[in-house]
């Protein structure tokens, strides 16, 4: 396995999620980010992400929908149209 | 009961009034003209005994989504300018409030919008509450869009989860 670093730019997310899977998948070791929010306190730091951080990561992009009772409810008094006019 | 597309022989716009002149006025002179353009559509739940009378109606159409309004999350899972189903309307007539007519509407167009979605992907529904409305979407799980007061979004994979698909 290796280590790759990348540059990634804002615009290249579709770049960064394929190489967290990779870092999900074992096929990469460590994303290490250099420079990583600009104009911030750790705009001259380095990060180092392993594969557990890939994996929440990816994960809270992935959330399950949330179920929110008044729409379900709303929906089944609908579905049984227990409104009359 | 259910909804039918506006008709204009059929229905009396005329004696619509949800106490809202923005909503009363575009039922009565708009939405029929925007149907025929096919900019709009304009749903109706009739009065089950007396179809010309119009209990309440909704409008939908697209609009295109403001990535930079959306949380982080969902901006990197869509693209810029994807467009979106956009609930312009929803009024229900002073006579009937209070019956829960407006939420039975809202889970109408809700269900038309995933049906919709079926056929021509598309992420979310955005609906521009009137003033003091906002309340309501929110209780059916609807967010505001950052920095907005009025401009609500429920995505379509909630509205799939809600509604047990």
């Amino acid at each position: 396995m290796q280590t790759i670093q990348l540059n990634v730019h804002s615009n290249h997310i579709d770049f960064l999620l394929s190489m967290l899977q990779n870092l999900k998948d074992g096929i990469i070791e460590n994303i290490i980010v250099d420079k990583p929010i600009a104009n911030t306190s750790i705009a001259n730091s380095t990060i180092r992400l392993t594969p557990k951080d890939s994996e929440l990561f990816l994960e809270a992009l992935d959330r399950p929908p949330q179920i929110y009772p008044k729409l379900k409810e709303a929906f089944e008094q609908y579905e049984n149209s227990q409104i009359k006019i | 009961m259910q909804t039918v597309q506006l008709d204009k022989k059929r229905h009396n716009r005329k004696a619509f009034d949800c106490e809202v002149d923005a909503l009363n006025d575009y039922l009565h002179s708009m939405a029929n003209q925007h149907s025929l353009k096919d900019n709009t559509r304009t749903y109706i739940l009739e009065n089950s005994e007396n179809p010309s009378d119009i209990v309440g109606y909704y409008t939908l159409t697209m609009t295109t989504i403001e990535l930079s309004k959306l949380p982080p999350n969902l901006q990197k899972k869509h693209f810029n300018n994807h467009s979106s189903a956009l609930i312009a309307r929803l009024a229900v007539d002073k006579k009937y409030k209070h019956k829960k007519i407006g939420s039975w509407l809202l889970i109408d167009a809700l269900k038309r919008v995933l049906n919709a979605s079926d056929i021509v992907a598309f992420p979310m529904v955005i609906v521009d509450a009137k003033d003091g409305i906002a309340e309501f979407y929110e209780k059916f799980g609807f967010s505001l869009f950052l920095n907005e007061e009025n401009k609500l979004y429920l995505p379509i994979a909630t509205i799939r989860a809600n509604f047990g698909g």
